[in-house]
This record gives C-alpha cells, sequence and structure tokens, in this order.
C-alpha cells in the first residue's frame, strides 16, 4: 500500500505545482490587461481635460492672457489644430504610452431641430482593429467660441488607442523631446512587434498589406523590421531633428 | 489495530492533509485574484462615472456660455434678463425681435443629452418690474383743469414713488394746443401749459405729432369732428412711440410694465356720439388692437363733458356745455367704450369727475400694477425617481445685482 502511496502524493503535488503555476501565470496576464485598461482610461480623462481646459491646447484665453475658460474652446486654435496635427498627437496633450485621435461636431439648429455643423479632427487619422490592442472613446460637450458674440455648442470626443505602433511611436517621441531639449542624446527601449514595422513617406507604420501609419516628431532613420518578436530600440537623437534607431 | 493498518492510515490521513492544503491554497488564490480583479474593475467603473458626472457638469456650462443667434447674448445673459423679467418669451425690440429662451435651451440640452433625459428648473426672484407710462390727452376746453393737475402733480407723485423703490416714469402726448382758461388767485385767465408743468426727468410733456411712422396719429371724425380728442390713433401712436427718451428719440424699455392711459371726456375724432359711418369706434379699435398686441395695460381717464367751459378766445367767459349730446356721450357711450378698452387690457377705468385726484390715482395705479410673471422657467421632462445625476449653478442676474439658483438634472433613460 505504502508503494502505492508515495508515487501517488508526489504526482498529485506535482499535478497542483502546475495548475497552481498556469493559474497564476493566467491570472497575471489578465491583471496586466486590466491594469492596463485602467491606466489608459485614466489617460483618456488626462488628456480630454487637457484638451479642453488648457490654453496651450484648445481652451478659449482672454485676450489678456489671465486665463483661460474650461471647455470653451477657441475655434481659431482648433482650426490651428486641425491643420497641425494630422497624423500626429498635438504636445499639449502628448501622451507617450497611448496615441488619441479627437474629434470635434459642431451641433447646429436646421429645420428639423439640432444636426451636426462643421467637424474638425486631429491627432491620430487611422488605426485598423487587429492592429491595436485596445482602445476607448469619452465625449463631453463643449462651447465653441468664433468671436464674444457667436459661442455655439458642440462635442469633443477623444478616443485612445493602446496598441504596438502607439508604444514606440511614444518611446520615439520621447527620445526626440528629450533631444530637442538637450537632456539626452540617446536612450533605449524593449519593445514588441506582433507585425512588420516600416519607415514609409516620413510616416512610422506597422501592418503587413495594409498599414496603420502615423506621424513622429523627429524624422527617422531605422530599418524595416520584417519579423514579429521583442527588440531593443536604441535611438540616438541628432540635430536638428533626426532620430537615429538601432536594433 | 495491527501495524499496517496504522501505517495505512497515517498515509491516508498525509494524502488527504496535502490535498486539502491544495485545495486551500488553491481557493486563497483564486479569491485572491477575484477580489484584485474586482479592484480594478471597480476602479475602472468609478472612473468611468467621473467621467460621466464631469462630462454632465461641463456640458451644462458648456451651453449656458453658448450665444443666441439674433442678440449675440450667451444663455446665461438672457437666463438672467428672463429671470429679472419674469418671463420665457423676451422682446428685443422691433431689429431683434422675440426671442424664446425655453426653446434656446431645449433644443440645446435634446441635442446634447437626449430628448427626455434631462430637466432644468430656475425659480424666479420675486422683482418689481419698472413702469412707463404713455398718457394721451384730449386738449378740448373741457379738459383743462384734468392736464393742469397733471402736469403739476404726477412730477411729485413720481418723486414720491421713485424714493420708495418703484422705479416709474410717465410722458404725457398732448393732441392738441389748449384755447381754455384756468382759474389763478380767484381770476381766470388763459391756461399757459409751460408754466405749469413741472418736467424732471421721470415726467415728460410732449405734443403728439400728427404722423408717426405713417401712422395718421390725429383724425378728425368727419367735417365737424375734432383732431384734438382723437385718443384713439392717438393712443396708437404714443404706444408705437414709447415714451419721451431724449431729444427727438422715443421708446420703451426692456422688460417694464407698460401703461397708456387716455384722458378725454369725447369720442375718438369728436363730434361727441354723432360721429358718422362709425368713425369714431374706427379710431378707438386702431387703439385697442395696438395695446393688446404690446400688451400694455390701458387705464382710460373719462372726464365728464358737463357744466361750463371757459375759452380765452372768448375772454374766459362762463359758456355752459349743453347736457344733450355732450354730457350724455360722455357718461355713456365714451363711458362704456373706455371701460371696454381698459377691462380688455387688463387695466381699470377711472372718472375723472374729481379732477383733483387724478394724480393720486395714477400713483395708485403706479403701486398696485402687477406685471404678467411666471414664477419660474422650467424645461425637459419631469425626472423620474431613481438614481440621475444633478448639478446647481448659480445664474447672475446682473440688473438686480443678485444670484437665483439653477438646477439640472439628467438621467439615462432605459
Amino acid at each position: 500500500m505504502s508503494f502505492m502511496m508515495k508515487p501517488f502524493t508526489m504526482v498529485m503535488l506535482i499535478v497542483m505545482l502546475l495548475f497552481l503555476t498556469v493559474y497564476l501565470n493566467s491570472n497575471e496576464t489578465k491583471k496586466q490587461e486590466v491594469k492596463r485598461d485602467l491606466e489608459m482610461r485614466s489617460s483618456a480623462t488626462d488628456i480630454l481635460l487637457l484638451i479642453a481646459n488648457s490654453e496651450d491646447c484648445l481652451a478659449y484665453q482672454l485676450p489678456n492672457g489671465a486665463s483661460a475658460y474650461a471647455n470653451i474652446i477657441d475655434v481659431n486654435k482648433l482650426q490651428k489644430f486641425s491643420e497641425d496635427y494630422q497624423g500626429i498627437e498635438p504636445m499639449c496633450a502628448r501622451n507617450y504610452d497611448f496615441g488619441f485621435k479627437v474629434e470635434v461636431n459642431e451641433i447646429v439648429l436646421g429645420t428639423k431641430g439640432a444636426r451636426d455643423g462643421k467637424t474638425w479632427s486631429f491627432g491620430m487619422q487611422n488605426f485598423t482593429k487587429g492592429y491595436y490592442d485596445n482602445a476607448v472613446s469619452y465625449t463631453i460637450p463643449v462651447a465653441l467660441k468664433y468671436s464674444e458674440k457667436q459661442v455655439g455648442v458642440g462635442r469633443i470626443k477623444l478616443t485612445v488607442i493602446d496598441g504596438e505602433l502607439e508604444k514606440i511611436a511614444g518611446f520615439l517621441d520621447r527620445a526626440c523631446m528629450m533631444g530637442l531639449t538637450g537632456g539626452l542624446n540617446q536612450s533605449s527601449a524593449k519593445v514588441q512587434i506582433s507585425y512588420p514595422l516600416s519607415y514609409i513617406e516620413s510616416q512610422l507604420c506597422i501592418g503587413m498589406k495594409n498599414k496603420d501609419c502615423r506621424k513622429t516628431l523627429c524624422q527617422l532613420e531605422i530599418e524595416e523590421l520584417k519579423s514579429a518578436g521583442n527588440y531593443r530600440l536604441t535611438a540616438s537623437f541628432e540635430l536638428p531633428n533626426k532620430l537615429i534607431i538601432k536594433t | 489495530m495491527n501495524s499496517e493498518q496504522k501505517l495505512l492510515k497515517g498515509q491516508t490521513m498525509e494524502i488527504l492533509g496535502v490535498v486539502v492544503l491544495g485545495v486551500s491554497l488553491i481557493a486563497l488564490l483564486f479569491f485572491l485574484g477575484v477580489f484584485s480583479m474586482k479592484g480594478y474593475a471597480s476602479s475602472a467603473e468609478a472612473l468611468t462615472d467621473r467621467h460621466e458626472d464631469e462630462s454632465f457638469k461641463a456640458g451644462v456650462n458648456s451651453i449656458l456660455y453658448t450665444t443666441e443667434s439674433k442678440t449675440g447674448k450667451t444663455l446665461l445673459e438672457l437666463l438672467g434678463i428672463a429671470s429679472k423679467a419674469g418671463n420665457t418669451t423676451l422682446n428685443f425690440g422691433p431689429g431683434v425681435g422675440e426671442v424664446d429662451v425655453r426653446k434656446e435651451i431645449e433644443w440645446r440640452f435634446d441635442a446634447i443629452y437626449g430628448k427626455g433625459n434631462w430637466y432644468l428648473k430656475i425659480p424666479f426672484p420675486n422683482v418689481t418690474a419698472d413702469i412707463q407710462i404713455v398718457a394721451v390727452s384730449d386738449t378740448s376746453n373741457s379738459m383743462c383743469e384734468a392736464v393742469r393737475t397733471l402736469v403739476t402733480d404726477v412730477p411729485e407723485v413720481l418723486e414720491r414713488i421713485r424714493a420708495k423703490g418703484r422705479k416709474a416714469e410717465m410722458t404725457l402726448f398732448l393732441l392738441g394746443d389748449f384755447s381754455c382758461c384756468v382759474e389763478e388767485n380767484g381770476n381766470w385767465v388763459p391756461f399757459d401749459l409751460s408754466k405749469y408743468t413741472k418736467e424732471t426727468d421721470y415726467f415728460h410733456v410732449r405734443g403728439l405729432p400728427q404722423e408717426y411712422e405713417g401712422i395718421q396719429c390725429k383724425n378728425p371724425c368727419g367735417a365737424d369732428g375734432s383732431s384734438d380728442e382723437d385718443w384713439g390713433a392717438g393712443l396708437e401712436c404714443a404706444i408705437k412711440m414709447g415714451p419721451y427718451k431724449g431729444p427727438g428719440e422715443y421708446g420703451w424699455k426692456q422688460n417694464v410694465v407698460k401703461v397708456a392711459i387716455p384722458i378725454s371726456d369725447e369720442l375718438p375724432g369728436g363730434t361727441e356720439c354723432g360721429c358718422p359711418s362709425g368713425g369714431s369706434r374706427a379710431l378707438f379699435e386702431r387703439g385697442l388692437k395696438k395695446a393688446l398686441e404690446d400688451e400694455v395695460f390701458v387705464f382710460a381717464f373719462r372726464g365728464d363733458a358737463c357744466g361750463v367751459i371757459r375759452t380765452s378766445q372768448e375772454g374766459c367767459s362762463e359758456r355752459a356745455i349743453p347736457n344733450d349730446p355732450y354730457c350724455t356721450c360722455s357718461k355713456g357711450t365714451i363711458n362704456d367704450w373706455m371701460g371696454d378698452m381698459s377691462n380688455q387690457t387688463k387695466g381699470k377705468m377711472y372718472n375723472l369727475s374729481d379732477v383733483v385726484a387724478s394724480a393720486d390715482t395714477i400713483e395708485k395705479i403706479i403701486m398696485e400694477i402687477q406685471p404678467n410673471r411666471v414664477p419660474y422657467l422650467e424645461a425637459g421632462t419631469v425626472p423620474p425617481k431613481g438614481e440621475k445625476r444633478a448639478v446647481t449653478s448659480l445664474l447672475p442676474v446682473t440688473v438686480l445685482g443678485k444670484y437665483v439658483e439653477l438646477y439640472v438634472y439628467q438621467w439615462n433613460s432605459k
């Protein structure tokens, strides 16, 4: 009997340990995903607040420069942002972990009730499902200030994207900013890619045939990363605004 | 129990112990995992809730800051004016026209929160509105004493009322010139209006023009009629012009109680009750229509064309007014028409038989008149029971120098 019991106990213990390892591992992965989701939501709230309330972003600032009105958007700034920040996030609300897109809709009174009027957008332009892990959208109503006597009503919709392209672009933009401000000329990070990464027509792209592309702060010198896997990227800054990326 | 049995029992217990330990460990890890996940999930939920709360508040503030297209005023300003006026429809004069503040609120809130998902209420403050009066007086000889009393006493009455905090002003429009006599220190002398009139910032006497913006203001009824007795068309012109503002300028202020006072002992256009083809009635109707259209309260002062008159042309000598038709018409048809006009416009008719009391009557009108005020502005859908977001803002009523509260509720329809 003793001859039977000891191996059985041993097998039981091994099975239990295996189960525990698998369970703990999957639980940790799930936890990381939920934590990342929470971080993204928290960042989305921060970005939205900055976009709508900061005078560096879209908030209307009094002519004497004293203060800015929360949630009152200066249409002149909005127009400029929609021209200057196509495919890249504005620096006033840049988040280096996530990418985002901002869409602003004006609401006007038509003959059959309220309808959408003018629209503006800036930030990331294209993001295809499959190339990113997660996305979240938040909306807030805002006032759109054309002049003292003309203030319309509208909505800001912010879509925050969590994906490999956004993480890599975030690292590169941070490296570029540090170089531009004279803080640090070289930095490195470990990145993971599931699809080929390339730099085409001054845009960083990810994907096979139909790629998702976005702009970066600095011009890049990078070789295409054709296969999926983990890479350590080392970015070296060169004046006036160039990053040389080595793997 | 032999030793082999004891050994078996010991081993079984050992295995059971390991199994129990393993199960407990798994259960513990499982619960720890679930709870830590729950923590993240509830944080995410709290974050979303907070965003929705902030979004709601931001929405209310943003909407209040938007401007109305015709006036260029923000909804905050319009609501302040509406609170002061006690009315949700505001009239900004001929250039801009009327603005329905409730409608302006509704389409914006419907667009942002969805129809049936919000409710707004602003209790209006209890305020006393300013009063502006235009009076139109017949200047026939029989009205001499009444007008003298008005131009002499009303300025003092207005000063007294203003000292009590009730803002009132009056413009007296005269339909013609006087050629009558008044008693002065026991003697009868020609009535010199300018000598008696005490103009102040709040009391003005002006002659009514013959024509105003294409309207004939003074019309005689037939060949025997008298244009200085046309208080019908005269009233239409006076209401259209509004009170005196400055040299060559007339107009009503915004959000005031408008009062008109026709003063006469004749039917419009004269000839007592004998005006042919209903001419007097047509002139009367013009004044009544304008008063109703512009929401003007009419307080008619009816005189008695009875007794004697003294005219300056006849050296202030006394002349008896024939009882028929003068006196009977003033106490009959004129009484009926003036009463009808006053009732239809929610005013009241007063008899000028005691002319000394006319200034006191004006004081009484000013002190007692109540503007048509609504107690609150309410828009949207009455909130259902259950959970809803709420925000209370302070709304400045600039002209009053105070604030009123604005309540907004929002919920998601299931």
